[in-house]
């Protein structure tokens, strides 16, 4: 689920934002290199790769790493929704439409005050978890 | 759809499938789309056209307005330079002028925090790329979960 929540941004944000750079910096990129990568960053996109990551892992696990990969892609779709844009809101339903969606309940910056923090609690209670599964089983004989 | 069978076709037409959506959803984005470059190609039609640049980055700034660049680079808006300077990422809609061939802006937000989302979207993928080596490995044409 932790991959299936990166992935969307790992597939569509990383290589725009970084051919940005070189377009902005270096040279001049064309531009479909530029917006092609947008549909990852969409239901169509996350279930596309989502089904074509599940079929890398053994036959007995595919259905729980689809599960998982959709679920951290809808639970990353859903935050997204819940930023406001200038004139880019998410066209969910492509391709059979492209009228974007947008709640518009917060700035597209208004979580970096908090991703800090938040990372520090989860990586503090993973780390609790983890210690809790391999402390030493007693009670045995 | 999971199972084994024909499973390296299945891949392909997968991959088949996200090179045809991602192309067929950036002709449509070019088509429907008017950005400031488009407003050029032809200024008369384009006038009052309203235009919105959506996280872009600042230029240059000079007295009574600042050239911004993103797809297009150099791109001209009439507006208070009043607290921006270059490096700073905004986003402006504004209305083409075509006597003048400026953006002339309506509304602009500054994204003061955009730095600091970068690094910590560097961050997190850095951190995801550790995650993913150290709970996962390749064996026999597999992506198997490390014990």
């Amino acid at each position: 689920m932790v991959a299936g929540a990166v992935l969307p941004d790992l597939v569509s944000r990383a290589p725009s934002t970084v051919l940005g750079l070189v377009h902005s910096h270096l040279q001049p990129v064309p531009a479909v290199l530029l917006y092609c990568w947008h549909p990852l960053h969409l239901p169509a996109g996350i279930l596309l790769y989502s089904l074509l990551l599940a079929l890398l892992f053994p036959c007995d696990q595919r259905r729980a790493a689809l599960t998982a990969l959709l679920a951290g892609g809808a639970l990353h779709v859903f935050l997204d929704l819940c930023q406001r844009h200038v004139g880019l809101g998410y066209p969910l339903l492509v391709p059979f439409s492209s009228r974007d969606f947008e709640l518009g309940l917060m700035g597209s910056e208004a979580t970096v005050p908090w991703a800090p923090l938040l990372a520090t609690l989860t990586g503090t209670l993973w780390l609790l978890m983890r210690c809790w599964r391999r402390r030493p089983q007693g009670g045995g004989a | 759809m999971l199972s084994d069978r024909h499973r390296i076709v299945k891949l392909l037409l997968l991959c088949a499938a996200m090179a045809a959506l991602c192309l067929w959803y950036t002709w449509q984005a070019a088509s429907h789309t008017v950005g400031f470059a488009r407003c050029m190609s032809d200024p008369a039609a384009y006038d009052g056209q309203r235009v919105e640049l959506a996280l872009w980055l600042v230029e240059s700034v000079q007295p009574g307005g600042y050239h911004i660049g993103g797809l297009t680079r150099g791109v001209p808006v009439l507006g208070s330079s009043e607290g921006l300077e270059p490096g700073q990422t905004v986003s402006v809609v504004g209305r083409f002028d075509a006597e003048r061939l400026v953006l002339v802006e309506e509304w602009r937000e500054l994204h003061h925090a955009r730095p600091h989302k970068a690094a910590l979207g560097l961050l997190g993928l850095l951190g995801f790329a550790a995650y993913a080596a150290s709970s996962f490995r390749w064996r026999g044409h597999r992506l198997v979960l490390r014990a």
